[in-house]
This record gives C-alpha cells, sequence and structure tokens, in this order.
C-alpha cells in the first residue's frame, strides 16, 4: 500500500491533482482512464445512485406513509398514557449499596431520578437468578408458567444437567458428498422459555420496541421491532462460553472449568500452536476445526500475533481488537467468529489469552437478532461487538489464570460496546418501548464482592500475605458510579415528558463465603447413596445407586426427589409419600447450621408447589434452597459433584452472589415518575408497560400493573 | 522529453507485442475478455495497494449500517431522512477515498490502454477502400532553417511561404506500387498547414509510405488486410499522442512535418452479437471481473 509521509502530503496531492488535470486534459485520454476510474468511483456512484432513488422513493411515498402512520400509530398510541418507554436493567444493582453510595452524594442522577420520581425494592423471583427473574420480567408471570426455574435443569431420565434455556439439534436431514456432509435443514434452535414477552403482545398493537440483551431472548422471537439476544447465546464452539489458554508452564492437570489449557512449546522467540474452533459438522470425523497461528516475542512483554495472513501487535495486558476469525468447513464454506487475544506473559514463561469465540455479529453462524439484518447493522455501525449471552468471561479469572485487571477491562470494553447500542435505540426509537440490560454490573459484583469485606475468604489479603490494597478496592463503587453516569447521559437523551424512565435490576447482590453441598448433606442424612467402591470427584452424579437414592440436587437452587415413573430410577412414590419426603428435607434443612460460625447457612426452603403456579410446575425442582446471606450452592453440587464436607470456604475470585432467599436479595426499581403501589415485582413491569401504552393486559400473566401519576 | 517518451514507448511497444504474440492463438473478442479479466484482478491488486483499506471499510460499513438502518426503524420517518443525509455524506467520502487510487491507476493504466488501442481502435483498410491520409507541417517559424518572426506577419506574408512549404515538402509522396492516389496533387490547406490524400490499395500488406524530399523524410506504414495488427494513425504529435499512438517513433525534431494521420476504419469487436465499442466491453468487463475476484481477496473497494 503506497502511504504518504505527512511532509510529503502536500506535494503529493499537488502531484495527484496535477497528474488528474493532465490525464483528463484531452478527451481520448478521459476515455483510457475509464475502467480505472469506473472501477475507482463505480462503487461510491453506485451508492450515490441508490441513496438518491431511496430517498425519490421515500419523499414520493411520504404522503401514503404518513396516513398509513397516523392510521395505524393513533391506532397504537389512542390510548396510551406516554410516548415513549425506556427501561435500563443493571442487573444485580443491589439496593444496600445504591442506598449508601446516593447518601455519600456519590450517584446524584439516580438520586435525581429517586427525588424526582420513586425509588422502590423490586420484588425479584424464586430463586432470584438471572435467567428466572428475567424471563418472568419479561412473561409477566411467575417461574411456573414461562418453565425457567434455573441455569440447569435435571435430565429426568439419565440424571444429567441441561441447560434450561434453550435445545439445540444438529440437522435432520443431510446429503453426503464425498467426504462432506451438506445439511438440507437448519439446526433446530429451540426456545425452551414459555410464555409471550410483552413487548410482543405490544407489537401486535402496533407499538415498535427496541430490545438490547434482555436475558433469556435466544433464539430471537419475531416481533415489531429489534432484538438483540443475550443470555444462552452460545459461542461459536456451541458452549457457554469456553476460553483458551496458551502456555509453556507444566499444565498441573487440573480440570479448566469454563476453558481449556494448551500446552505450546518455544522456539527461540516463536509459538506456533492453533486456535481451536466448533467441530466440523460438514465432515464427520474431523473433529474440531482449526486455524494456525503463530507469535513473535519482539521483547519482554511484547509480541506480534499471526494469523490468517494478518499481524496483530501483542502488549502484556493488553487486548486486541475483536479479531473475525474464520473457520474453513469445506471449500467455499467458513464458519465466522470473533474473538481477542490477550498476552500475559512472555516471561518466564509464555502465557497466551483468547476469550472464547463468539459468533460474529456481521455474519452470524446462528441468529442472534431480530430481525437477522440488526446485528449486522449493530456491526457495522459501531464495529464488532459480544455476542456470548455470557459475555464477560468470569472463569478465566476463576481460574486464577489472568489478574483481575484483564478481567475488569474486559468488563468495560464490553459495557462500553452495550452502550452505544443502548443509545443508538434511543436514538431510533422515539416512540414505543427501549429495554435494554447491562450484565457487567452482575460480573464485576460476582468477581469483586471479596474486595468490599476483609474478612472474605476470597479477600486477597486472606491468600496472599504479602497483598496490599489496591485499585480493585473500589471496584464496586466504581461501577456504581459509572453506571449512575450511564443513568445521567440516558436521562438526558430522554430528556421529554412523554419519555418513562426505568432503572430496575432483577436481584441485589450479596456475599458469597462458604458453599454448602448439599448432595453431601444428602449423603449424610441418606438420603442419597452412592455405588460401593464410588470414589469422590466424579461429576454429574455418575457414581449415585439410583436404586437406593430418595433425592439428589442439580444447578444452583433445586433439589429433585427420586419419583418412581417420573424419574428414569425413581424410588420415591410420588404423592403422599413424595409430599411427606418434601417436608422432612424442608424441615432439616431450614436453619442448616454452618458449623464452622454456628450461624443458619440456610433460611428457607420452598416447596415448588406453593412457590409455583402453571403448566409448567412439574419442570421445576421439587425443592428450592433460600440460602442465608454469606452462602450458596457449593461449586462441585451445581454440576453434579460430591465433596466430603457439607460446608466449604469459597476462597475463588467468584465472591458475590444472589442465589439466596429471595426475600433477602430483591432488585432495585428507580422511576421518573411516582409509583404509587407498595411492593412492586419484577412480573409487575411487563404487565405495567401495557397498561402505560393503553394495552390490555393478558389474562395469563401473573403480573399486575403498578399505579403510576402519569400526566 | 522526446527522447524519454521514445524509451517509454518502446518498452511499452515490447510489452504489449509479447501480451498479443500470446494471444495470437484467440480471436479478437476472446483476446479482449480475457484482457479485460487480467486488468480487473490488476485493478483491484492496485487498488488494495494504493487505497487507505481501513478507511475505506469503515465507510463502507456505515453505509451498509445507515441502509439497514432505513429498513429496521422504517416506522420512523427521522431515521430514514437521517439515514440518507448520512449514506450521501458517507458516498462523497468514499469517493474521496477513490480518488488517490485513481489517479495512482490512471497512469499505468494509460499505457496497457494505448496498446490495447493500438490493436482494437482500428482495423487495417480493405483492398479498394479509400485512405484518407493528411500531413500537416510544423508552423513557418518552428520549420528548420527558419528564424523566429518578431512582428506579427500579414495574412498575404504568413500564406505564400506556407503555401510554397506544402509544395514543396508537404506533396512529395511515395508509395510502393500496391497503393494508388485518387489524383496526383494533394488537396492543401494553407490555414491548417495540411495536405490531403485520398489513396486507394490493391494488395494486402504492410506497405511503406514516404513523405516529404532530400533529408527531411518520415515513413508511415499502411496496413491492409484481416489481421490484429498494432495500427497508429498518427506520427507525430502533442506527447499525450505519442502515448496513444505509440506504434511509430517521433518525429525527427528537424524536420518540417509535424503530424502525419491515416485515418483508418474504427475496429469492430463483436462480443455475443453485439457490436460494443471495444472501450466498452473492457470497461464494463473488467469492472465485473475485478467484482466477481473481489470476495476471494481481502481488498475493499
Amino acid at each position: 500500500m503506497i502511504k504518504f509521509s505527512r511532509k510529503g502530503n502536500f506535494v503529493s496531492r499537488i502531484v495527484l491533482i496535477a497528474a488528474a488535470l493532465l490525464l483528463c486534459s484531452t478527451s481520448v485520454a478521459s476515455a483510457y482512464i475509464g475502467p480505472g476510474a469506473g472501477f475507482a468511483l463505480a462503487s461510491s456512484l453506485f451508492v450515490v445512485f441508490w441513496t438518491f432513488l431511496l430517498a425519490v422513493i421515500a419523499i414520493l411515498t411520504w404522503p401514503i406513509r404518513w396516513v398509513v402512520r397516523a392510521v395505524r400509530g393513533r391506532a397504537a398510541f389512542s390510548r396510551s398514557k406516554i410516548r415513549r418507554m425506556v427501561i435500563l436493567g443493571l442487573d444485580g444493582l443491589e439496593h444496600t449499596l445504591a442506598d449508601r453510595f446516593m447518601a455519600e452524594g456519590k450517584m446524584p442522577n439516580l438520586q435525581k431520578l429517586r427525588d424526582r420520581g420513586s425509588f422502590q425494592l423490586l420484588g425479584t423471583t424464586t430463586p432470584p437468578l438471572s435467567p428466572v427473574a428475567w424471563s418472568s420480567f419479561l412473561t409477566g408471570s411467575n417461574p411456573g408458567k414461562h418453565n425457567i426455574f434455573d441455569f440447569l435443569n435435571a435430565n429426568r431420565r439419565n440424571y444429567t444437567p441441561f441447560l434450561s434455556s434453550v435445545d439445540i439439534q444438529a440437522p435432520t436431514k443431510n446429503f453426503k458428498l464425498g467426504k462432506y456432509l451438506i445439511p438440507l435443514n437448519k439446526p433446530s434452535i429451540r426456545l425452551m422459555r414459555k410464555g409471550k414477552p410483552f413487548w410482543n403482545t405490544l407489537g401486535e398493537h402496533g407499538i415498535f420496541t427496541s430490545v438490547i440483551r434482555v436475558p433469556i431472548t435466544w433464539p430471537p422471537e419475531k416481533c415489531r421491532g429489534v432484538v438483540l439476544s443475550a443470555m444462552c447465546v452460545p459461542d461459536l464452539r456451541g458452549t457457554q462460553g469456553l476460553f483458551s489458554f496458551y502456555s509453556t508452564r507444566q499444565d498441573d492437570g487440573a480440570e479448566k472449568t469454563g476453558g481449556e489449557q494448551v500446552r505450546v512449546k518455544r522456539e527461540g522467540n516463536f509459538i506456533r500452536s492453533e486456535l481451536i474452533g466448533p467441530d466440523n459438522s460438514m465432515k464427520p470425523g474431523a473433529g474440531a476445526m482449526k486455524i494456525p497461528f503463530s507469535i513473535e516475542i519482539v521483547r519482554r512483554d511484547e509480541a506480534v500475533l499471526k494469523l490468517d495472513g494478518e499481524s496483530y501487535p501483542l502488549r502484556a495486558y493488553e487486548y486486541t481488537p475483536w479479531i473475525t476469525v474464520k473457520f474453513k468447513a469445506a471449500p467455499g464454506v467458513t464458519v465466522n467468529g470473533i474473538t481477542r487475544f490477550m498476552l500475559v506473559s512472555t516471561e518466564p514463561e509464555f502465557e497466551l489469552y483468547v476469550m472464547p469465540i463468539n459468533l460474529d455479529p456481521e455474519k452470524p453462524a446462528m441468529p442472534i437478532s431480530h430481525p437477522a439484518a440488526y446485528s449486522t447493522y449493530l456491526s457495522k455501525r459501531y464495529g464488532p461487538f459480544a455476542t456470548l449471552g455470557l459475555a464477560e468471561d468470569t472463569w478465566v479469572l476463576n481460574e486464577g489464570l489472568v489478574e483481575d485487571g484483564a478481567f475488569l477491562d474486559q468488563c468495560l470494553s464490553i459495557d462500553a460496546e452495550r452502550e452505544k447500542q443502548f443509545f443508538d435505540s434511543l436514538e431510533n426509537t422515539k416512540r414505543g418501548l427501549c429495554v435494554c440490560v447491562f450484565d457487567g454490573t452482575d460480573r464485576i459484583q460476582h468477581m469483586f464482592w471479596r474486595y468490599l469485606e476483609r474478612d472474605h475468604p476470597a479477600h486477597p489479603a486472606n491468600l496472599d500475605p504479602a497483598y496490599t490494597p489496591n485499585r480493585f478496592e473500589t471496584t464496586i463503587e466504581d461501577l456504581y458510579v459509572r453506571m449512575d453516569q450511564l443513568v445521567g447521559e440516558t436521562m438526558d437523551r430522554i430528556d421529554d415528558d412523554n419519555t418513562m424512565l426505568m432503572v430496575i435490576s432483577d436481584h441485589g447482590f450479596n456475599s458469597f463465603r462458604r458453599g454448602i453441598d448439599l448432595n453431601a448433606w444428602l449423603i449424610e442424612q441418606g438420603y442419597m447413596v452412592l455405588k460401593p467402591g464410588a470414589k469422590l470427584g466424579f461429576k454429574y452424579l455418575s457414581e449415585v445407586d439410583w436404586s437406593k437414592t430418595r433425592a439428589f440436587a442439580l444447578g444452583l437452587a433445586g433439589i429433585f426427589l427420586n419419583v418412581k415413573g417420573r424419574e428414569a430410577q425413581g424410588v420415591v412414590e410420588p404423592g403422599t409419600a413424595a409430599q411427606t419426603l418434601k417436608d422432612e428435607i424442608i424441615a432439616k434443612l431450614t436453619g442448616l447450621k454452618d458449623p464452622k460460625s454456628n450461624q443458619p447457612g440456610i433460611r428457607r426452603v420452598f416447596d415448588k408447589e406453593k412457590c409455583y403456579q402453571g403448566p409448567f410446575r412439574d419442570s421445576a425442582p421439587d425443592l428450592v434452597v433460600g440460602y442465608h446471606r454469606g452462602y450458596r450452592v457449593d461449586w462441585d453440587t451445581a454440576i453434579g459433584k460430591v465433596t466430603s464436607d457439607v460446608f466449604h470456604d469459597n476462597v475463588k475470585a467468584w465472591s458475590g452472589d444472589h442465589c439466596i432467599d429471595p426475600e433477602l436479595i430483591p432488585g432495585v426499581l428507580f422511576c421518573s415518575h411516582k409509583i404509587e403501589s407498595d411492593s412492586p415485582r419484577l412480573m409487575d413491569l411487563g404487565p405495567t408497560a401495557l397498561n402505560l401504552f393503553g394495552v390490555d393486559v393478558p389474562k395469563n400473566m401473573d403480573g399486575v400493573p403498578l399505579k403510576i401519576a402519569v400526566a | 522529453m522526446s527522447f524519454i517518451l521514445d524509451i517509454i514507448t518502446r518498452v511499452m511497444n515490447l510489452f504489449g507485442d509479447a501480451v498479443f504474440a500470446a494471444l495470437s492463438f484467440f480471436s479478437p473478442a476472446v483476446a479482449l475478455v480475457t484482457l479485460s479479466a487480467v486488468i480487473g484482478w490488476l485493478m483491484l491488486l492496485i487498488w488494495g495497494w494504493t487505497s487507505n483499506q481501513t478507511a475505506i471499510k469503515e465507510v463502507r460499513n456505515q453505509i451498509a449500517a445507515h441502509l439497514l438502518s432505513t429498513r429496521l426503524f422504517k416506522d420512523n420517518l427521522a431515521v430514514t431522512f437521517r439515514a440518507q443525509r448520512m449514506i450521501l455524506w458517507y458516498a462523497m467520502k468514499l469517493m474521496g477515498h477513490s480518488l488517490k487510487p485513481m489517479i495512482i491507476m490512471a497512469v499505468p493504466f494509460v499505457l496497457v490502454m494505448s496498446q490495447i488501442g493500438l490493436r482494437y481502435e482500428f482495423r487495417p483498410f480493405q483492398p479498394g477502400e479509400p485512405i484518407p491520409v493528411t500531413v500537416t507541417l510544423k508552423p513557418l517559424n518552428e520549420q528548420p532553417g527558419s528564424g523566429k518572426s518578431t512582428s506579427a506577419p500579414s495574412i498575404d506574408d504568413k500564406n505564400e511561404p506556407m503555401k510554397n512549404a506544402l509544395v514543396a515538402i508537404g506533396s512529395q509522396l511515395k508509395m510502393p506500387g500496391d497503393v494508388t492516389r485518387d489524383r496526383f496533387d494533394p488537396c492543401r490547406a494553407i490555414p491548417e498547414r495540411t495536405s490531403d490524400w485520398r489513396l486507394s490499395a490493391s494488395a494486402i500488406g504492410e506497405h511503406p509510405l514516404e513523405f516529404g524530399q532530400d533529408d527531411d523524410i518520415v515513413q508511415m506504414p499502411l496496413y491492409v488486410g484481416e489481421s490484429l495488427e498494432r495500427i497508429s494513425s498518427l506520427r507525430g504529435g502533442h506527447w499525450f499522442d505519442r502515448i496513444l499512438y505509440s506504434a511509430e517513433a517521433s518525429i525527427p525534431p528537424d524536420s518540417a512535418f509535424e503530424s502525419i494521420r491515416i485515418v483508418y476504419p474504427s475496429r469492430d469487436t463483436p462480443i455475443f452479437g453485439y457490436k460494443i465499442h471495444w472501450l466498452v466491453t473492457l470497461f464494463v468487463l473488467s469492472i465485473v471481473f475485478a467484482l466477481v475476484i473481489k470476495p476471494f481477496t481481502k481488498v475493499h473497494i
């Protein structure tokens, strides 16, 4: 590529202009430079032509569109009390912290919102988990009607966990062409969340909606407006986020949750390896698709990444921009993804972190928005962005492979991407509903809560005697201040009387100091029995003797009974026997004391029959555990592992959580208008929006419209 | 200048001869299509090297995004009109980014196109077809041996010496036996300093025509036949004509001749049965080929 230096710029421009004038000075010359010039200008002229055409069409059809819009708009908004409603979701914003920072004057914008309108606690769901809570928010109903009870649910046929919100099946019809298998139909991606989002009801009444990154909206459903999916969108490998860590260090053999470690060899200043992509479904038996890359170490903590013919500079603890990676599945068929690299160190060991490979929003391998072009629009307008459901890679920090700063930088850049998308939706949706959820609040609190409590088992001072206080001590405070600034900017952009702004969180946040291994407790109490000779450390309850087991725990909140006729090897008689067993477990678990502190670790246990209503109640865990502050289900229980002790110190970076008794952890509701109702709940917000736009609330919704003073 | 032009044209002629020798197995139409493909590919390469690809990609992304926004937010007329305004703005920016590669590309492509033009712009004469030939002399004050006039001459003063020059030098033409002229004396236009002949040839081949007398003789070949010849219809002329009609060497600077023009008939190179000017064919096909090749490269246009 020819590049002119700054000094030579003026001269080169003069030369170019002179050359242009000379070449155009004769008619024959004009003709002869035609293809070059034509090639150069064809595309831009085409764009100009196309734009003019569009403008002409828009102007000519404007009167008709105006009439149609006026008629439809009048019908749509005829009973509406507001012109626009903006719901800004800050996942996991904790009311006690918000109160504290407002009192200290650190959150002036939320304070202003509270003073002008209202600030109330917002009732969350049982259990207070994001997929459950946001599903209740968007359907306006309890989990018994939307079928999401946890991140994971138990497969009753084989006792294995599965992702509760979505079911993905490979294409069923294929055509074999040589060594390739050509799919004739698309893979089936089925949303397991039931119920209709309230914005779909609004859309049916002609009201436009922009929905950005609200959890449990994948696969995207059709609506009148735009939807960008969030939680549960997989990475390119089909997982919920699998990082890669390349290191010359001898692998300790320990399993890396949420990622994989690849041992590499340094040859001089070069390291060569492969980026691991998804399995090649078009070439059976070929395994994962890979893209070779090399790293040249330039000097200490500096290197150059060479991938697919391009070079990218790497500096320690600095992320590359999003890099598009193309995995070749078959001749002419590529699968696109995007990822970011971060050099961790070059000395004494080489270490490189690669974020999970996200679906490329410009050309997603699976639909991640409605209309499909919406993600393309956002990508082209603002650049590539994280598409993975749980975009912030908490696992790599939890595994201790990168430092706190690397994770924080990732969260900040993802929030910055989200901010652009949110403000774009505000700009483009002047009438209707805008909903956007920021999840950085949740992830940062999960990972940095330990800094808030000096006596937290995971506080760095308790793990490293040489620890000295650092900037991360105020990470959560900085987060709240930053979110307050976001609210302030939002208020500036929607500064009109006809827009209602709500700032909400789906649940609050608390400390996670001690984990409770429910399966260990079930074994201790004789409800679960392992196979003879079983050694601890197995996963997915594989060593459980089902013929003698009456209850098991899986996921973040649930205990399942092994019911005859429902579970594959059920032993508990349904009906009275099952109810008696449930009551027995509830009685024993409620108030279960932590031997270390003599404090109760479990506050309440909920019977699904009492806390859920609806057609999908049977899919729920039989019991939902409401932990006390500071406690949560142990890491191992969630994936069906069993340990020797019931209580464990949590020394992982994931040190804050919200999977406790919902009464202890309500969300927040700030509103630009006065809310006259008491005790609002998350599931009331959908009906409230419908009511404000003058749309009748469907009878199957459990939520009720809040009384809000609208002029 | 003349020396440099001669070097450039000679190199280009050698290059053109080599390329067309390689293409001589094909019909003129197939050769033109092949050339269009090669030129399309070359244009793409040069474009990739000389343009600001990052900026072009960004501008094109913005154009695409605003186009999409008109579809995604069609309920909102303000979005549509804002998008159109932004598309126009970015289209202008795209044109701005196109300027530098366009100018850089123009230089080599004029040379390449002139070589193609030598073969495709004109066809040789058919036997018996009238052949217009025009000789232009230099103004008197630029002719060898004349001093620069210091005052404006009268019309009579100006006409008489030029008439003499046209009779003495400009009307001298020697032809081989296969070429005849329709009358002995050429038609002279004194103000234009030209002598015009109407010739005809009876045999196919390259017939050397010799103009002038004594020490001031300039030759120019006359082509008669069917083949794809390297034909210059002009010898001499402006510096740019030298590039466009590079088959012939420059006229020596001490000659009284300014230029010699043989007005060959235009060549039609039918493409898929349609008679289209070669430049149009090349223009369209090279762009089409470039667009077809583009997805296999990393070039943004």
